[in-house]
């Protein structure tokens, strides 16, 4: 057989790997431009602001789920877990008059509870993760609503004591600037949730246990503790998020939530985490996060009707999904090496050997020899041109040929069958 | 894992979910002890009342109006609502199961009509009377609906045109072609009776205020944005004053909020001169895209913006000035007076309509007693 060490050229490198990672970004900057074209003075500051602050509501469970799908898991109860962490808190401030930081530990606990409960029947008892959280999500959207008495719960506004925390997502400067502070925290969790992927055994595991669970559990890895972690780290982002959301919506409802989770999903999804387990970064959803942020506050600016707003955000999200499909297939496609690829590959070598050659002549001030180098190379591209048309036109005839006689020799198998 | 370690995983997860339960069963009792009342010596009336939701505020003070009705009269009665004003399949379900229960009568407030038509047709074979509370039940089938006790949506809306209009006659009478200005009116949705009651509500008087004492004629005028709000008769080919009917992608607190900013974005280009919201919903929407209200004097001078309803953050935002007030209904007596009805309807009695009635309070009248006791928390 004949040596197939195969170099693909600098394109096609690029075309697989780069344009991988390359892909959500693009699409983020691409829409951000669309919308600053189209919408009404999108470009600004303050519309700035509004992107960010609609981004902490998915933004920090869209982190957290990150880690639960890529372990093969799903979690649908962030977002319920997240309103009805919120509201008990709230409840707790307002009706049971607790002090602003213990009402929003509570709210971390809470989410973290539920996280466990999820942890435990998925890692422990084996129960499908979809069943599971689908049921921690009616559960925690009717606690919520029992503990807060069915009432909403309004948090403190600035000014008020116990506003200071809203500071933390938003600082208004005394003469009426807004920063917004929170975007410091969604990145400190994000750095987090980085670096427990990439540089802990928590990480390791986690895509471990998404790309081969048994494989991982024979190699000795403890599945039920790591798997669990991921839900218990999808419950802590959970309550980050509530408190965000009181921090930014200042009331909350009961029984809200449901839909959260399908965005922060979606966000992920659209970073590059695989929902077949084994893949995903915490950058890649948080480019996930702001493309449906910006969507979120886009559509609105260009005056669309509220129907128009929900289509194209479905369509966008299909789109995204899509291209991530097309992306996971195109690296993990397995590439058989035709004759026209290999011929193609030694040819490619060749000439760029000659341009290095006509590299040295020039910077040597061989003027005669880099001219003679040139031509070469010209012919050579010239003939690399020709004999793969040709190889390809060969190859096209050849399955022409194959398909036809594929064909023939069918039509003779049901000739046999009929005669039987 | 062996059998005994199995059970105890089983155990721990029973635990967990009897600890979630634990306040279910604290409130529980406690809700149903107000509702029981006096026993009959005859059959106890049950009636129970299917609301639009749980979310807003509003609907914990329709339930204690009625609740304490319910304890006056001796009647057994249960409140029950989906969890969001959009969950109608949800409503259909409890309306459902509400009538599996062999009711004396029922309380509805409809999210969709037609989603619950043949349950209503089903009432009237089996004869339980329904009353219709809040939004009521509108164009229900002959016969099905006996009385409705609700405020009259769209003549609570007109007022709050008339509150708006004297803060911005001004720049009204100013407006021409060339310098137009806009009106807003950010509803929540285009599907609820009483939301698009109001906002046609707010409309219709918003435009006769502005023919009558605005100096401008109906081809001045255009209404336009969310198609349902733009009736045939609404003129939509003038160019001096505008009035914009916005409506955001979901009732959803986040959606309101991003549709808010993105008419806070254009108060300036498009010189808009108010806002109406015509529920808790967008007035939640607008408070948080305006720092809980406190940008709206300091970012947007001039701007007139009044609610609906209440709720603590609405009324703070209200005595504030932030708002330059808010509509209120009086959803007490509207419960109170929808499960009279019903009782009245059991006992064979007579009913008619009750129109509950609304009230425009500011900073000025809201700590009054009769306002007070209307505006919830």
């Amino acid at each position: 057989m004949a040596d197939v060490s195969v170099q693909k050229s600098p394109l096609q490198r690029f075309r697989e790997r780069g344009l991988k990672s390359a892909l959500a970004p693009a699409a983020l900057i691409i829409l951000y431009l669309f919308f600053g074209f189209f919408g009404l003075d999108y470009f600004s500051y303050p519309t700035l602001v509004n992107i960010i602050g609609a981004s902490y509501y998915i933004g920090f469970i869209a982190i957290g789920v990150t880690f639960v799908i890529i372990t093969a898991g799903i979690d649908l109860s962030i977002g319920t877990v997240m309103m009805a962490a919120a509201i008990i808190g709230g409840t707790a401030l307002k009706t049971w008059h607790w002090p602003m930081i213990p009402s929003m530990l509570l709210i971390i606990v809470v989410a973290m509870a539920f996280g466990l409960f999820n942890g435990l029947m998925v890692s422990r008892l084996k129960m499908p993760p979809f069943i599971v959280t689908l049921g921690t999500m009616l559960i925690s959207m009717g606690v919520g609503a029992i503990v807060s008495n069915v009432r909403s719960a309004t948090f403190p506004i600035r000014g008020e004591p116990g506003g200071w925390f809203k500071n933390i997502f938003l600082y208004i400067t005394p003469n009426g600037t807004e920063i917004p502070t929170g975007a410091i925290l969604l990145l400190a969790v994000a750095v987090i949730g980085h670096i427990l992927l990439s540089s802990t055994k928590l990480g390791r595991y986690t895509y471990a246990i998404g790309s081969n669970k048994e494989a991982a559990r024979l190699s000795g890895v403890d599945v039920k503790k790591w798997e669990m972690m991921v839900y218990v780290i999808a419950g802590t982002t959970s309550g980050i998020g509530g408190i965000a959301y009181a921090a930014i919506y200042t009331t909350v409802l009961p029984a809200q939530g449901q839909g959260f989770e399908l965005m922060a999903i979606a966000a992920a999804v659209i970073g590059g985490t695989s929902l077949y387990g084994g893949f995903g970064t915490i950058w890649g959803t948080i480019i996930g996060v702001f493309i449906m942020s910006v969507l979120a506050t886009g559509l609105p600016a260009m005056n669309l009707q509220s129907q128009w707003q929900t289509f194209f955000t479905g369509v966008i999200v299909i789109g995204a999904v899509l291209l991530d499909m097309y992306r996971t297939k195109k690296t993990s496609e397995v590439r058989i090496e035709r004759a026209v690829d290999v011929y193609r590959a030694s040819m490619m070598e060749k000439i760029s050997s000659l341009k290095r050659e006509l590299a040295a002549f020039t910077s040597a001030g061989e003027a005669e020899k880099a001219a003679e180098a040139r031509s070469r190379i010209t012919a050579a591209t010239r003939e690399l041109k020709d004999t793969v048309a040709k190889m390809k036109a060969e190859e096209r005839a050849e399955a022409v040929r194959i398909r036809a006689e594929e064909k023939a020799a069918d039509q003779e198998f049901t000739e046999m069958l009929k005669q039987k | 894992m062996n059998a005994v370690r199995r059970t105890g995983m089983l155990l721990v997860a029973a635990l967990f979910l009897v600890a979630f339960a634990i306040p279910a069963f604290a409130n529980g009792a406690k809700e149903s002890g107000t509702s029981q009342g006096a026993a009959a010596t005859s059959k106890t009336i049950f009636i129970p009342m299917i609301s639009k939701g749980f979310e807003f505020q509003y609907w914990q003070t329709v339930m204690h109006g009625a609740q304490a009705a319910a304890k006056k009269l001796g009647v057994k009665m249960t409140f029950e609502g989906p969890p969001s004003e959009a969950d109608i399949q949800q409503q259909v379900q409890m309306l459902q199961n509400a009538m599996a229960k062999n009711p004396s009568a029922i309380c509805l407030a409809a999210l969709d009509t037609n989603s619950v038509m043949d349950l209503l047709n089903q009432a009237v074979s089996r004869h339980i009377p329904v009353i219709g509370f809040d939004s009521g039940v509108p164009n229900a089938p002959k016969g099905a609906i006996y009385a409705t006790a609700a405020t009259n949506s769209y003549a609570a809306a007109g007022l709050a045109a008339d509150h708006m209009f004297p803060a911005i006659k001004d720049k009204i009478m100013a407006a021409t072609a060339s310098n137009p200005v806009t009106i807003i009116d950010f509803n929540q949705d285009a599907t609820s009776q009483s939301v698009t009651d109001r906002g046609k509500g707010f409309r219709d008087e918003m435009i006769k205020l502005i023919e009558t004492q605005g100096n401008h004629p109906a081809s001045d005028i255009k209404v336009t944005g969310n198609p349902a709000y733009i009736a045939a008769d609404s003129p939509t080919s003038g160019k001096a004053v505008i009035i914009d009917v916005v409506v955001p992608a979901s009732p959803r607190t986040t959606d309101a909020t991003n549709s808010a900013q993105a008419v806070l974005n254009r108060v300036q280009a498009d010189h808009i001169l108010g806002i109406f919201c015509s529920n808790e919903g967008t007035v939640n929407g607008i408070l948080a895209a305006s720092n809980d209200g406190s940008s709206l004097p300091t970012q947007y001078p001039g701007l007139v913006v009044i609610g609906f309803d209440a709720g603590a953050a609405q009324k703070a935002a209200v005595s504030k000035q932030y708002f330059l007030g808010s509509i209120t209904q009086d959803p007490y007596m509207i419960g109170y007076d929808s499960m009279e009805l019903a009782y009245k309807a059991v006992k064979g009695e007579p009913v008619a309509n009750i129109d509950t009635g609304a009230k425009f309070y500011n900073y000025q009248n809201m700590n009054q007693p009769d306002i007070a006791q209307l505006l919830y928390n």
